[in-house]
């Protein structure tokens, strides 16, 4: 009966082991991490990038294929590169230009992968969690919970960045590096989204209770509790995301793409 | 020694902790991490110096911080006989104006912290949620912070031992020295191995490294109010780690 697996058809494992290591696709690589860094808030505006050859070196790539993603990110507005003595790429990230690259992201993913990003997401998020129930001291957590607490009335790009930064801190908190890199890698997808529901303060409103109540939970070392809010706080999300990115999908053509977004706007 | 019968040997079902044994671990213990502390002590006066110097025309940039920095960073790199991983200065805003105020080498190849190559504006780290730089700025003291993971530079599980820069009174940030848990377990566990179910703990009750084999590096220990716990144990008196066993 053994003989009978060795002529089975290579398995996913096989094949997964031997995929060619992308050469194409690499400029719309450095492309993407590019335009989720800005997306996420990494640079301000008209910030400087690395030049070429320290991006070449930094990310490991040619210089060419540098070139190549620049010019990528060019075309979509995101930076402006000036020639002469004080030249470069600078990045021009108003508001307004990441938004749209945003809203454009979540209108090309498919509603199952939105969904499956929140699946991962929220499974290393509670995992997280339930680590820092047993490892996170209470000092900690009072630290974390004050700088959550200061963010509160902040303007709103600065407080989707502390808001990260919370979420990363309380990832941390679980004293694995795994799970706390795994966790970054997620939130460089899934913020450049997530961001999108900033415009609407009762979903800021609901994001920051959720967290608020998730350090709660963590203090009082319920990890029942904690893995729930999280649950719910990322289904609330990816809810809101594809009622969004339905409506987007559904503008009549001629209408502009903020107009939609503007729709989804609540203030408190 | 407690429990034992006339043979030497213990008692059936008697603990038999050598206190002894716990503090000569204790004495690992701080003698490893007085060879952290020197190379900072000694970097101090010389990074003050050059500091107040360049100080007197302005506040530094980021870039600027880094090339000031660079040499005292890697003679602490240097020290022999102690697996340092990373090292350098964060500045507080007294002295960088604009730009990344952390100044940081690390690893084998001694790489400039990437993000300190980005121009003015980089994103400000929000430096109240590290406890390596907050500690000292309350206490205006040595601190040793961790183990935790370090998200930001070693992106391992590490201990930072951090130095304040006090300078007329003023904080002017910390200079830091970076050792890996992995690395330390090399340079402890030896002397723990002596001990059944012995545990290195910091402050905060955090196990650092132990041969009790339900406890592992980052687990949580429960403290009396006063620091004391069930089992034996010996306090350092100079840095935040107790050893004990039981």
């Amino acid at each position: 009966m053994s003989g009978t697996l060795a002529q089975l058809a290579p398995s996913r494992l096989r094949t997964a082991a031997f995929a060619p290591i992308g050469e194409e696709g690499r400029a719309e690589l450095v492309e993407s991490r590019i335009v989720q860094a800005i997306s996420a808030g990494a640079f301000t505006e008209g910030e400087r990038l690395p030049s070429e050859n320290e991006l070449s070196a930094l990310l490991g790539v040619a210089v060419v294929t540098v070139r190549e993603a620049l010019g990528l990110l060019r075309h979509r507005g995101l930076i402006e590169t000036k020639r002469g003595r004080n030249g470069g790429s600078f990045v021009c990230s108003s508001h307004g230009a990441v938004v749209e690259v945003n809203a454009r992201s979540l209108i090309a993913m498919p509603r199952v992968a939105l969904a499956d990003l929140g699946v991962h997401y929220e499974t290393i998020s509670a995992a997280c969690a339930e680590y820092a129930c047993t490892r996170a001291t209470a000092e900690e957590l009072e630290v974390v919970a004050r700088i959550l607490a200061e963010a509160r009335d902040l303007a709103t790009a600065v407080w989707r960045r502390r808001i990260t930064e919370v979420q990363l801190e309380l990832a941390a908190l679980s004293q694995s590096v795994r799970l706390t890199n795994e966790h970054v890698r997620l939130q460089a997808e899934f913020t450049p989204l997530l961001s999108l529901q900033d415009i609407d303060a009762a979903a800021r409103d609901a994001t920051h209770e959720s967290l608020a109540a998730q350090i709660a939970a963590t203090s009082r070392g319920d990890a029942g509790a904690a893995r729930a809010i999280v649950h719910d706080s990322v289904r609330t999300s990816v809810r809101w995301l594809a009622e969004c990115r339905a409506a987007l999908l559904a503008a009549p053509p001629g209408v502009e793409l903020h107009a939609t977004l503007e729709q989804r706007r609540t203030e408190r | 020694m407690t429990g034992t019968s006339g043979t030497g040997l213990p008692e059936a079902g008697a603990p038999v902790v050598d206190e002894l044994a716990l503090r000569r671990a204790i004495g690992e213990v701080d003698a490893f991490f007085d060879g952290i502390r020197a190379p900072l002590e000694a970097w101090l006066p010389e990074l003050i110096e050059l500091l107040r110097e360049r100080l007197a025309d302005g506040r530094l940039t980021g870039a600027q911080l880094a090339s000031l920095t660079e040499s005292g960073a890697a003679r602490v790199l240097d020290t022999i006989d102690r697996p340092i991983y990373g090292a350098g200065y964060c500045a507080s805003e007294l002295v960088v104006s604009e730009g990344n105020p952390l100044a940081w080498w690390q690893g084998l190849e001694r790489n400039l912290l990437a993000s300190s190559t980005f121009g003015p504006g980089q994103a400000a780290i929000d430096l109240a949620r590290l406890e390596w730089y907050r500690v000292p700025e309350a206490t205006g003291e040595f601190h040793v912070a961790g183990p935790f993971v370090d998200y930001l530079c070693s992106n391992e599980i590490t201990i930072t031992t951090s130095m304040p820069v006090l300078v007329d009174g003023e904080f002017w940030g910390v200079i830091c020295a970076d050792v890996l848990i992995s690395s330390l377990e090399e340079a402890l566990l030896p002397a723990l191995g002596a001990i059944p179910n012995a545990t290195i703990v910091n402050a905060g009750g955090r196990v650092v490294l132990s041969t009790d084999p339900d406890l592992e590096t980052g687990d949580r220990t429960e403290l009396d109010p006063d620091g004391a716990t069930a089992g034996v144990r010996a306090v350092s008196k100079r840095y935040p780690f107790a050893v004990a066993a039981g």
